[in-house]
């Protein structure tokens, strides 16, 4: 008795898309040599069980994952709906799931490392989409970012609220900069050469999938106090900093500097740079991507 | 012992997030919720933080599917210790997952398969509860699912399989009625029959659950209506021999407003309190 050589050929069977044959006779034949370690009497049961019943799992199952994709990359799967290669046959989710199985089945248990399976399959499988859809797989990074963010655990407090700020009105620059600001863990940088996020909106709003307009642009997504998932264009300076003190914390001076070394602000007027830098830094915090600490 | 010594909370129902709002807001009277423990012990964000709200007025017990107790990758230990603390978190006095394998050879199968009946994979179940229940120090109980295909009953049934694993590893059991009637249906037996020869004392929970049929007029457990009638004449043939208990209705797709669930909820303990007004409670 195998119990591992059985739950294994169960697995194919469901999920492997193995035919199997109408006739217990012909099963039974296909099972012993498809399988390694079944005892014979282990051959016999599987091969008693109905290919109409346990297609009832495989449809269950890649069910189930196509509608975890399609809750978790709307963008991305509209796209792949849109330029669905003809000869994979007619597009549905569950095709898709069991497609992005056969590629890289998903090992963990939470929907971001089914996530991560689809990754593989958009860059590793879908050469012919891509090159209709040039940022097929930019879509798919930045919602599997979107998706890390909003599963990812809690950290210490709630996040700030823009309106949190508004005790720093009063405060002189000098002590604006000394202040330290904190950066959450779970903040995640996506860099695009397309504008994604205008045309995922249209799409979650039930609009045709529009063009994307070519740009690069370097997203922060983090958790905001509503706890849903907020994105936000910063320079690729204050990009890099805040990526790298992920779960720890940066002076406002710091952040203000990696501002001003962008090619848009090293055109501005002092008050101008200013202006700009604390409506970055507003929309940052009411992004969650990072939040006021204690003053240095 | 009745109720595998666990509160009898009566009737209840599945937290899900589209009702968040409504109860925080309405704070209507529910006995307990019941929630999928893999769908917030691992995450934070909106879903965690209702939850710590609703936690705060109402017992919360947690049931997961994850914890795939017969396949033969092993236990995942670290999955047992964040279960662990997430039931403290939360105050679930037991907790539950099904007798079937969820994952095998490193594969997530996202669904509940069935196990072949043989005495290896008793001794093998038996062997991983032990050791969840020494990790999680809370009473566990395992749930019998619906099962399409029949992978072996050829060393024993169903009923003797599951009653070997309960009795042998000392746990509970979650009996979902519906599982039972839906199984009787697949595979020609009779419901009642399979039910009395469990071990009905070690029932800690029952589950119920409705479904609509597919316009072939085939059946899937669905969870996605009402309780059927022959389910509920069921349920009351269960209660009379375990008392009352901590009743699941489950209505997990095509949700209906709040209401109606707690509707659901409702009938389970009128059912309860007919049992004890026969003066047998």
């Amino acid at each position: 008795m195998s119990l591992p050589a059985v739950l294994s050929a169960f697995r194919q069977l469901v999920l492997d898309g193995i035919e199997l044959p109408a006739s217990a006779r012909e099963r039974e034949a296909l099972i012993r040599r498809s399988f390694e370690g079944l005892s014979e009497e282990e051959v016999q049961d599987l091969s008693k069980m109905e290919p109409a019943r346990l297609q009832v799992y495989t449809s269950s199952v890649f069910s189930a994952e196509g509608n975890i994709l399609l809750n978790a990359f709307p963008l991305t799967l509209a796209a792949l709906e849109q330029f669905w290669p003809e000869e994979w046959g007619a597009y549905s989710r569950r095709v898709v799931a069991q497609r992005v199985h056969r590629f890289a089945p998903w090992r963990g248990i939470h929907s971001t490392t089914l996530g991560e399976s689809f990754l593989q399959f958009l860059s590793g499988e879908c050469g012919q989409v891509r090159r209709q859809v040039p940022w097929l797989l930019e879509a798919g990074q930045l919602e599997q970012a979107m998706l890390e963010v909003r599963r990812a655990p809690n950290e210490g407090r709630r996040p700030q609220k823009p309106e949190d700020l508004a005790s720093l009105s009063t405060a002189s620059v000098g002590e604006l900069l000394a202040l330290t600001v904190e950066v959450p863990s779970l903040l995640r940088g996506v860099e695009l050469e397309h504008d994604l996020l205008p045309i995922r909106r249209a799409v979650l709003e039930g609009e045709a999938l529009r063009a994307a307009t070519e740009r690069t642009i370097r997203l922060l997504c983090a958790r905001p106090h509503d706890l849903g998932v907020a994105c936000v264009e910063v320079p690729q300076g204050v990009w890099e900093l805040l990526l790298e003190r992920r779960g720890q914390a940066c002076e406002l001076s710091e952040l203000a500097e990696a501002y001003l070394a962008s090619p848009d602000a090293a055109s501005l007027g002092d008050d101008e740079a200013f202006r700009g830098f604390y409506a970055m830094f507003h929309s940052l915090v009411g992004a969650g991507s990072c939040s006021l600490g204690s003053v240095c | 012992m009745k109720n595998f010594g666990l509160p009898a909370l009566g009737g209840g129902v599945g937290l899900r997030h589209e009702h968040f709002e409504e109860i925080l807001a309405a704070q209507p009277a529910c006995n307990w919720f019941e929630i999928i423990s893999d769908d917030f012990m691992d995450f934070g964000g909106y879903s965690r933080d209702r939850l710590m709200q609703i936690r705060e007025r109402y017992q919360i017990i947690s049931h997961g599917v994850c914890l795939a107790i017969g396949s033969t990758d092993s236990l995942d230990r670290d999955y047992l210790q964040r279960l662990k603390r997430f039931c403290r978190e939360i105050g679930s006095p037991w907790t539950s997952d099904h007798l079937c394998f969820t994952k095998v050879d490193h594969t997530n199968m996202l669904d509940l398969m069935p196990l072949p009946f043989t005495e290896e994979t008793v001794r093998h179940v038996v062997e991983r509860v032990k050791t969840v229940q020494g990790e999680l120090e809370i009473p566990f109980l395992l749930e019998n699912i619906t099962r399409y295909v029949t992978v072996s009953d050829r060393e024993m049934s169903e009923a003797q399989f599951i009653s070997e694993i309960v009795n042998r590893a000392d746990c509970g059991l979650l009996l979902d009625v519906t599982n039972v009637f839906l199984n009787s249906r697949f595979h020609g037996y009779d419901a009642w029959q399979f039910i009395e020869s469990l071990p009905l004392e070690r029932v800690g929970q029952i589950h119920l659950a409705g479904w609509e049929p597919a316009e072939d007029g085939s059946v899937i457990d669905s969870h996605d209506g009402p309780v059927q009638p022959e389910v509920w004449e069921l349920f009351k043939k269960v209660i009379s021999r375990t008392g009352p208990t901590s009743v699941l209705v489950e209505w997990d797709n095509l949700l209906p407003p709040f209401a109606r669930l707690l509707d659901e909820a409702a009938l389970a303990d009128k059912e309860i309190a007919e049992y004890a007004r026969q003066g047998r409670g």
